[in-house]
């Protein structure tokens, strides 16, 4: 064990050493500082959760913006047509007249937290989509009428896409239109 | 204690030799690494980056390029006559293929098109020898209207021009049958509605044409809704539909005359004057009644286009969009229908 007398004993033989006080005081400093490391390791993991977190759900709505953008762009209705052509189904919903063939759709539909965008040949899944609303206006004072995708997903975070269709239905008489008269709104 | 017996707190507290060179270089080599990984994924940052400006960069310039195509139509200077005359062409070949300009209207429409002109001798080359023109016929009154032209390859000969057809063009209630104008009609309104004023339009086309002014009075209610799919204006455009289809609707037009001969020389006398010069409005009558065509060959043959489709290649991309001129106005307002953004390299895919 190391006294202080001890330890002047081998300072005063030329010897090297730290006192209980010294030690003491280190360890102190120690803790202390290890305190401050795990509190900011805490906080930097909880923040690169939070990050982790962010980057995935960024990732998820991109990646539906692309799968959506792609499908709708693919949606050639007819000229002579009023709108899109959409059949609400018991969890979704159908858009017709998908690569321009009339009985071919892009199909989304929502079971649980899942979204599902199916072509006919290729499926793409969303694992954590809360709710889906789809709506379209049967033509536009604009001429070209969007379809209109809002998606809140379990978070709570809510996005809107707003696509343009490939091909879409004759623009009519500006007179006759009225802004707002929704053709298509399903919420799923 | 002997002083040998002392805890050791360190190699330097000790005295004894000892180096930090390993612990360093291996923190050097960490960071190296570390640095190397993030310049690796700053440089796909800043390429995904630049890919995507230029990839902007070009759609917009295409979209430009489509708009001043757009815009030179809508400028013609005479606006009541299209044809290969008219400047917009010029821009066209200009442009070292990068540009393309179809007219998509002045063909056999497979949608609005009586069935008696399907049915005529001229027509039975188009038809595939398995496929007959009644199945065509059969198949077009049952399933309804063709949503592309793609869509009805199967009934017609391999060796038949796709260029011969289309499902672009406005419905003529003096030309279609009622049942073709019931079946566009059924597509703005309910079924009971579209059957009666189906039955109404046909009616009024009884003894004469319709007027612009009766198709208005008759329409009424719904007119913005029908306007302007259902005009008064005839689908094919003599100066730049292809001869085939000008023998064929010739025949058509001359098929009670029992006279072969006489639509040809229709066929001919069209094709003659279009080669010289833009046919307009006034040479067009005299012609048709000249060659004993009548006023009612005015519903199927007129001096301008209606569909257009445009499209302009990149680099990487190209952009094909389809326009339609809107009737009245003096022809100068257009109406986007389609665009499409394509791929042009390989492993590319449509937007």
């Amino acid at each position: 064990m190391l006294s202080r007398r001890s330890g002047e004993g081998r300072k005063s033989e030329g010897e090297q050493g730290f006192t209980l006080a010294e030690t003491a005081v280190g360890l102190a400093a120690a803790a202390v500082l290890a305190s401050v490391v795990y509190a900011s390791a805490l906080s930097g993991s909880s923040s690169a959760e939070r990050l982790t977190r962010s980057v995935i759900f960024d990732m998820e709505v991109l990646r539906l913006d692309q799968v959506l953008r792609g499908g709708v762009a693919r949606l050639a209705t007819p000229f002579w047509l009023p709108a899109v052509r959409s059949e609400v189904t018991r969890d979704g919903v159908r858009l017709f007249h998908l690569d321009g063939e009339s009985d071919r759709y892009l199909e989304l539909t929502r079971s649980g937290s899942r979204l599902e965008i199916w072509d006919g040949r290729h499926r793409e899944l969303f694992p954590s989509v809360e709710q889906v609303r789809v709506r379209s206006r049967a033509r536009s004072r604009f001429g070209v009428p969007p379809l209109s995708f809002d998606v809140t997903f379990v978070g709570g975070e809510r996005i809107s896409i707003v696509v343009l269709p490939g091909a879409f239905p004759l623009p009519g008489d500006e007179a006759a239109l009225v802004d707002g008269a929704a053709d298509l709104d399903a919420l799923f | 204690m002997p002083s040998s017996d002392l805890p050791a707190v360190s190699h330097a507290a000790r005295g004894e030799p000892g180096s930090i060179t390993p612990l360093l270089i291996a923190c050097t080599l960490l960071l190296s690494v570390a640095l190397a990984g993030a310049a690796a994924l700053l440089d796909r940052t800043r390429r995904e980056l630049d890919a995507a400006a230029a990839r902007a960069e070009e759609i917009a310039e295409l979209e430009t390029v489509a708009q001043s195509i757009v815009a030179a139509l809508a400028e013609d200077p005479t606006p009541d006559a299209d044809s290969s005359f008219d400047p917009v062409w010029s821009r066209v070949v200009s442009n070292d293929n990068r540009i393309s300009l179809e007219e998509i209207s002045s063909r056999l429409n497979l949608n609005t098109f009586p069935d008696e002109l399907f049915s005529l001798d001229e027509c039975s080359a188009l038809f595939s020898p398995g496929a007959p023109v009644e199945e065509f016929l059969r198949v077009r009154s049952t399933t309804g209207l063709f949503s592309t032209t793609e869509s009805s390859s199967e009934y017609f000969a391999p060796e038949a021009p796709a260029s011969l057809f289309t499902v672009y063009g406005y419905v003529n209630p003096n030309m279609s049958s009622r049942a073709i104008v019931e079946r566009f009609l059924a597509c703005r309104m309910g079924p009971a509605d579209a059957a009666l004023l189906a039955g109404e339009l046909t009616a009024a086309t009884g003894d004469a044409p319709l007027t612009r002014e009766e198709l208005k009075t008759i329409t009424d209610q719904c007119e913005g809704e029908l306007w302007p799919l259902f005009c008064i204006e005839p689908p094919l455009n003599v100066n730049m539909a292809p001869q085939t289809v000008l023998r064929i609707a010739a025949a058509y037009l001359l098929r009670a005359e029992s006279a072969s001969r006489q639509a040809e020389a229709l066929a001919d006398a069209l094709i003659d004057a279009r080669t010289a010069r833009e046919v307009d409005g006034g040479e067009l009558r005299a012609i048709l009644t000249a060659k004993g065509a009548g006023s009612a060959a005015l519903q199927l043959f007129g001096t301008r286009s209606w569909f257009w489709r445009i499209t302009v290649a990149g680099p990487r991309l190209a952009l094909t969009r389809v326009v339609c001129r809107l009737p009245g106005e003096g022809g100068r307002r257009f109406a986007l229908l389609e665009n499409r953004l394509v791929h042009t390299l390989e492993g590319g895919g449509r937007r």
